[in-house]
């Protein structure tokens, strides 16, 4: 069913260049209790890659995987693999840390620092001396302006981050993961808790982003999908684990998924 | 109004306790004496030692207390302080005062000192035992502390009296554990102390050596013919003519039996003084 | 008012409930809290009253002159001012980095079992009273200091450095406990945020968590200060309390070196006794614990205010050291649009970006450093216990507990002692309780805002007064006035007002974890305020007062103190029969008394006996409540 969904060449994407993130046979349990079974991925580079599904299917614990931020969880088992650029990010040859350097994250609640916005912004390449003193001021413009926060702030760098609406925390936030230039950005519904312009905003954005970078966006939002997505897969819960039902191109797997779970989810929504 | 009613039926009961405060030195054939008294008359007695002699002296001049312990005369000073009070003494043995020192010190051969020695070290002119006939090492002076009767006696031995002896600055020690334990553990340690306190094992007692060039240690027979110069009465203190309690209390120390806990701690009973009738 | 026109049931009737325009419950709670409140403010009008005729005599000599000599009627405290301060920052230094390094381990490294394994030991640690802590100082810590330090030619073990180390372990559980609230209190969602930039989970602890707590972290340094600043008896025992000592080589070792006296030192000494009858000395011992007070007072009620939760709400976000190069910047920011920017932005090769650099071995380091920390901090606890225990078990028997004292204490047991400490603190329990609960009413329930903050002010501060004063003040109002003598009543009520805020804050903590649909379906059934109180809060609000009860005793049961001059004699005293001149014996004050006078070797036996026996009460009340106080300290904290 899955080589189906896969094979039915609707995208343009069609070129196979290898890809950046792979998951094969992950399966994870927090406290003895399975949350994900058995799931198989292929992210191509330089597209923007959805995950939907009803809440609670697994979707965030899925995100998470991909930079071993799950490990954070107590009692979190992972079991499978993920590849990274065709190296395996369990065995131990890339630290947890510097794959996520590699591979950036922005959650749901923006989480700023309560520190200045300039602060914020080089907080990671400061403190893992990514660049010299220097050219601090340099990446933390043009990280600003990657994640089009520039104009807005660029009078107040020095003001509290805390003082921003959250739209614009979320973007400094962006503009926090992107100061590291990571390959891969994952995004665990980065527009749940903003309003619709903001959301419009992030979502200009990750279209542009996917220019230079590779995004794995966590979303409930259908529109979303169907607005930013390239390829999208969809978590859904069988027999209480969280499995992933297709994984197709967009178009396909919106206006014409194969798998009933998938249809009765969309219909949903 | 609600403490009033409390001190009321308070009051009665008052009479059925006889409470004593003071000198730890006195303490222990009185406290001795107390739990025999306490098992065979049933009487109630609370004893106390806080701020040694002179908190014994307080006590009573305040009314704390019928029976005050004291190591030491009461001087006119307490009598101003406390003119309603008729002090009077009930000599229950001697003690001497013995200048302790570690071991260290004894084996290096500091055998006495004078009491220019004495003075010198107290106002810090002599600091090394090297000064004294000892090992070239730092004297580790304790002082007793203000209100001892046993800091009194040294005071009054080398200053005459208590009042001229010099402002100073040395750690303080309180009780005689305190004292000894200090003094053991402590290298070139000196300090004064009641004399059978100084086992021989881990604290010495130096003997004072007098004008003529004699060393005279603090031993019962020099004790009992004032020839050592330390020594001190025992007291026990009350306001007027003992009576009630007290009396029974005090007669029983007087007797054979309660001499001979004076004996049993160390100091010597009245029997043992060559009572010159003063 | 009528009965209802048309009856709904013959069965029985209601009558119109009564309503009074103001309630008992109101007039209970204000007079708890002034009587609180009247406490604290009554302590510093007495003391301050008290110092007036030293003053009067040596001016402002009194605090700045070094000549404490009271025979010659010279009364000038400036060295016991600075042994003070020495002692608490020799204290402080030891303390601080290493119960902030454990609490870093306990927070953010330990997983659940062993951090609640590592704050069990450190709550009982906070649970030893100091008069053990100063007979341990006595017998281990000062022949160590004197052994360590031998070249420096110390005149002995007594030092400002054995004071100050032994001050370090008995703060440390404030430190470490309260360091770890403040980092528990920083969200998840931050840390989070860091490690998902790579950060590694100590970076994201230094540089994210320690941080935002930094706050409570200061509080809980400073909460430790004040103990420190205020502890009488276990200095006193090591200490050396040699006057007019004042430091000739500033920028050495050697101050810390000398043997000192401080304010609380002095306090706990033959002085007070000595001072009694004589108003000028009374004066000048009087104004040592003015000038404690104020001390103290001053370091309690900062840590107050950095933790009142004004200054939490408004978080006066130090905006750190602003980018000396962010404002070039602005110079070709005006060309252009955004977009335009961008887009050359992104064609533009990326910047000056490389690997991230990790310092590893510092990394191991410290967290190597952390861990060495919570080993030495719950090394010392378990080795104290065992030392107790093992030295005092052989004097522990039967007739240890069931008979009295004999031969000075070389002999017999201690039961009056153990009766004395138990009627103490039921009379303190007794006491307490009302006035607590008057007090947690009036702080949560009758009170808002600025007034709540003014009363969590108050009780902070008398959660803060050193004990030694507590006692200070008993001996001026319960023996010098009112002519109780020794009393066990004075000693029950003396330790029942330090128990309050122990007391009241955990009332509180629970009053505010009560869910308040449980208080709107109370005035829903149209309960007033003070009914809903008894029927709906109190009865919630159980387990805080319990809680609350039980480590207050624990901390009464071991205080030497507040009754060394008010409520308890060496030996003698059985069940008291009255009020006036009815002390009783207790156990600190028998370990006070010992360690310092014995004549004896089986003393020592039975000292230690002594200190096992009162360790273990203390225990007990502590563990009793240990359960019940983590899970609520754990709601609060995560709430």
């Amino acid at each position: 069913m899955l080589k189906l969904a896969q094979d039915s060449a609707c995208c343009s994407t069609e070129t196979v260049s290898p890809a950046v993130l792979e998951a094969r046979g992950l399966s994870v349990s927090i406290a003895g209790r399975p949350i994900l079974k058995d799931v198989n991925l292929t992210i191509q580079p330089r597209q923007v890659f959805g995950i939907i599904g009803p809440s609670g299917a697994g979707k965030s614990t899925l995100i998470k995987c991909f930079n071993r931020l799950i490990e954070l969880t107590p009692r979190a088992v992972v079991s499978g693999d993920i590849t990274f650029n065709q190296g395996s990010i369990l065995s131990g040859a890339l630290h947890p840390d510097d794959l996520r350097v590699r591979i950036g994250m922005l959650f749901q609640q923006p989480v700023v620092f309560p520190k200045s916005i300039y602060q914020n912004v080089i907080f990671g390449v400061r403190r893992l001396r990514m660049v010299s003193r220097r050219a601090l001021p340099d990446v933390a413009e043009a990280a600003l302006r990657e994640a089009a926060l520039w104009e807005e702030v660029k009078d107040r760098l020095t003001d509290s981050a805390l003082k921003l609406s959250v739209g614009q925390q979320q973007r400094l936030c962006l503009a926090r993961t992107l100061a590291m230039q990571p390959e891969v950005i994952l995004m665990d519904e980065p527009t749940s808790a903003l309003d619709p312009r903001s959301t419009e905003a992030i979502e200009q954005l990750m279209l542009r982003l996917k220019e230079r970078h590779t995004i794995v966006l966590v979303t409930h939002n259908i529109g979303q999908a169907r607005r930013v997505c390239d390829w999208l897969a969809c978590v859904c819960v069988n027999n209480g684990v969280g499995e992933v039902a297709e994984t197709a191109c967009c178009d396909q797997m919106l206006d014409n998924p194969c798998c009933q779970a998938v249809v009765d989810y969309l219909k949903r929504n | 109004m609600t403490f009033g009613a409390i001190l009321a039926i308070a009051a009665p009961v008052l009479a059925d306790i006889l409470k004593i405060n003071g000198s730890t030195t006195v303490n222990l054939p009185t406290a001795e004496a107390a739990e025999i008294l306490r098992a065979e008359k049933a009487m109630t007695i609370q004893i106390d030692t806080q701020g040694g002699s002179a908190g014994g002296i307080s006590a009573l001049g305040d009314g704390q207390v019928q029976i005050g312990m004291s190591s030491k005369h009461i001087t006119e000073q307490d009598k101003l302080k406390y003119p309603s009070v008729d002090f009077v003494e009930t000599h229950i043995g001697e003690d001497a005062v013995a200048m302790i020192v570690s071991k260290d010190v004894w084996e290096a051969g500091v055998r006495s000192l004078t009491r220019e020695q004495l003075a010198d070290i107290y106002e810090g002119k002599i600091t090394n035992w090297k000064d004294v006939g000892g090992a070239d090492r730092r004297i580790a002076f304790f002082n007793k502390e203000p209100g001892r009767g046993t800091w009194e006696v040294f005071a009054h031995f080398v200053y005459g009296n208590a009042r001229k002896a010099p402002p100073v600055s040395f750690p303080e020690v309180g009780g005689n554990e305190e004292a000894r334990n200090k003094v053991a553990g402590t290298r070139g340690a000196l300090s004064q102390l009641s004399s059978n306190w100084a086992d021989g094992k881990q604290v010495f007692a130096l003997s004072i050596k007098n004008d003529a060039g004699e060393e005279v240690a603090p031993l019962a027979a020099n004790i009992a013919n004032r020839k050592y110069p330390m020594s001190r009465p025992l007291f026990l203190l009350t306001n007027g003519a003992p009576s009630g309690d007290a009396k029974v209390f005090i007669d029983f120390v007087l007797s054979p039996r309660g001499q001979e806990l004076v004996r049993k701690h160390g100091y010597l009973s009245l029997d043992q003084m060559v009572v010159d009738g003063k | 008012m009528n009965s209802p026109a048309v009856p709904i049931t013959d069965t029985y009737s209601v009558v119109a409930p009564d309503r009074r325009r103001w309630s008992y419950t109101l007039v209970f709670s204000v007079i708890g809290t002034a009587v609180t409140a009247g406490f604290v403010v009554g302590m510093v009008a007495l003391f301050a009253w008290q110092t007036l005729p030293v003053l009067s005599h040596s001016g402002l000599g009194y605090v700045t002159s070094n000549n404490w000599h009271y025979r010659q009627q010279m009364f000038g405290a400036l060295s016991m001012i600075v042994g003070t301060l020495l002692v608490s920052a020799v204290a402080l230094c030891v303390a601080a980095p290493v119960g902030i390094g454990a609490a870093i381990i306990t927070s953010e490294f330990l997983p659940g079992r062993a951090r609640l394994m590592v704050k069990i030991v450190i709550e009982l640690l906070a649970g030893i009273p100091s008069v053990v802590y100063g007979l341990v100082g006595i017998l281990y810590l000062r022949t160590f200091v004197y052994d360590t330090f031998e070249s420096f030619d110390l005149h002995s073990g007594d030092t400002i450095l054995t004071a100050g180390l032994l001050l370090a372990v008995m703060i440390l559980p404030t430190v470490m406990t309260l360091s770890d609230d403040a980092l528990r209190a920083v969200p998840a969602l931050q840390r989070q945020a860091a490690r998902g930039l790579g950060l590694s989970r100590l970076s994201a602890v230094m540089h994210v968590a320690l941080p935002q707590a930094r706050i409570g972290v200061i509080a809980a340094v400073l909460l430790a200060l004040g103990r420190a600043l205020g502890e009488a008896i276990a200095v006193f025992l090591v200490v050396g309390r040699q006057d007019n000592n004042l430091p000739t080589q500033p920028f050495t070792l050697r101050p810390l070196l000398e043997s000192g006296q401080t304010l609380a030192s002095k306090l706990g000494g033959a002085e007070i006794n000595i001072a009694y009858g004589d108003p000028l000395h009374w004066a000048a011992v009087v104004g040592l614990g003015l000038m404690l007070l104020v001390m103290v007072g001053t370091v309690t009620l900062l840590a107050a205010a950095l933790t009142s939760p004004k200054s939490a709400a408004s978080p006066p976000q130090p905006v750190e050291n602003a980018p000396k190069h962010a404002r070039p910047t602005k110079t070709h920011s005006t060309k252009g649009t955004s977009d335009a920017l961008l887009t050359a932005r992104l064609a533009q090769e990326p910047a000056v970006t490389r690997l991230p650099k990790r310092r590893k071995w510092l990394e191991r380091f410290s967290i190597g450093s952390f861990a060495a920390c919570t080993l030495l901090a719950t090394g010392v606890m378990l080795a104290m216990i065992l030392a107790i225990f093992y030295r005092g078990s052989s004097a522990l028997s039967l007739r240890f507990f069931t008979e009295q004292i004999k031969l000075v204490g070389a002999d017999g047991g201690i039961f009056f002692n153990i009766i004395g400490t138990l009627l103490l603190i039921t009379t303190a329990l007794c006491v307490c309780t009302p006035i607590a609960v008057a007090v947690a009413l009036m702080q949560s329930v009758y009170l808002r805002e600025r007034a709540a903050r003014g009363l969590g002010m108050v009780l902070y501060l008398l959660n803060g007064t050193p004990s030694i004063l507590f006692g200070l003040f008993g001996l001026v109002v319960f023996v010098k006035f009112l002519g109780w003598g020794k009393s066990w009543l004075a000693g029950g009520i003396l330790l029942g007002l330090m128990m309050i805020p122990i007391v009241t804050v955990a009332l509180v903590e629970r009053m505010k974890a009560l869910p308040k649909k449980y208080i709107e379906a109370a005035r829903g059934l149209g309960l007033s305020k003070s009914q809903t109180v008894w029927s709906v809060i109190i009865p919630q609000s159980r387990a805080g007062l319990v809680t609350g009860s039980l480590l207050g005793l624990a901390r009464a049961a071991g205080e030497t103190a507040p009754i060394m001059f008010t409520a308890t004699i060496f030996a003698g005293a059985m069940f008291p029969r009255g009020i006036v001149e009815s002390p009783v014996l207790s156990l600190p004050y028998h370990i006070f008394i010992l360690a310092q006078d014995s004549f004896d070797p089986r003393v020592g036996e039975k000292l230690w006996g002594t200190a096992a026996a009162l360790l273990m009460i203390v225990m007990l009340l502590s563990l009793i409540a240990l359960p019940v106080r983590l899970r609520i300290h754990e709601e609060a904290v995560s709430a």
